[in-house]
């Protein structure tokens, strides 16, 4: 037999997890409406008066131009396989010529 | 299926003269943009011309939206116009000037050389992206510009 695994300490896990360096201490105790008050702050950080979400950028910026280029290419990738899935076979045309091979 | 780097690749291998304009500028220097296509600007010299023709016959290059599958040739690729193509590695946007007649020597003095895995590219510098972008209208450069220039604001905080 297997313990099942300590509810409270599963969640306060994926909690830090999502949370990372949580000010809101004793995570067991803390209420939703504390969690979700953090959540909200990081939220109204991460955007500008723009409504441009400076978390993405600082992410891209982290990263080197050849990543930046490689997850650029597979979102395209993905899009491309996931518009091929949806479309009706008949629909299927080539975008270019080597494509229908 | 879109691979930009096989693009670049072979341009670079042609020694093609070059700089990487907008979408991919943008993502190349850090802005969390989406784009479909790799707008280049390349130089009007005739040997240049000559060198992108073979590059993009390599590609399989056609003009894009029309059934007769074209592919470019020198006289188109004199042109200052805009030359939007498909090739076997997605969508190639070849322009001869950008802005009102703005040329690639006009931007050499605006690019930041690029390591892209194996290869040095240039790529316009934010900078000069920003002023290009201020000039055009489309609601899609419009949001580009807000992401542009955030990006630069996001750079310069980093470097203090």
């Amino acid at each position: 037999m297997h313990a099942l695994p300590n509810a409270a300490s599963t969640e306060a896990r994926l909690w830090t997890a999502v949370l990372g360096e949580c000010t809101v201490t004793g995570l067991r105790e803390a209420s939703v409406s504390d969690v979700d008050q953090e959540l909200q702050a990081r939220l109204d950080a991460a955007y500008d008066e723009h409504g441009v979400d400076r978390s993405l950028i600082r992410a891209c910026l982290a990263q080197s131009p050849s990543e930046r280029l490689a997850d650029l290419e597979a979102q395209l990738r993905f899009f491309e396989r996931v518009r091929r899935v949806s479309e009706p076979s008949h629909d299927r045309l080539p975008s270019h010529p080597e494509d229908a091979g | 299926m879109t691979d930009f780097h096989r693009i670049l690749k072979t341009l670079a291998d042609a020694n093609v003269d070059f700089i990487v304009v907008g979408g991919v500028a943008a993502v190349l220097q850090g802005a969390p943009i989406h784009t479909k296509d790799l707008d280049i600007l390349y130089s009007l010299e005739p040997a240049n011309q000559a060198r992108l023709l073979g590059a993009l016959q390599e590609l399989g290059a056609v003009f894009r939206d029309d059934p007769r599958r074209i592919a470019p040739n020198l006289s188109h690729l004199a042109s200052l116009g805009h030359k939007l193509l498909t090739t076997s590695a997605g969508k190639l946007d070849c322009l001869g000037t950008i802005e009102e007649h703005t040329t690639y020597e006009d931007i050499l003095d605006h690019v930041e050389w690029m390591q892209v895995d194996e290869m040095r590219i240039r790529v316009i510098s934010l900078p000069r992206l920003i002023q290009v972008k201020e000039k055009l209208t489309r609601p899609k450069d419009q949001l580009a510009l807000l992401q542009l220039r955030a990006t630069l604001e996001e750079r310069e905080a980093k470097k203090r």
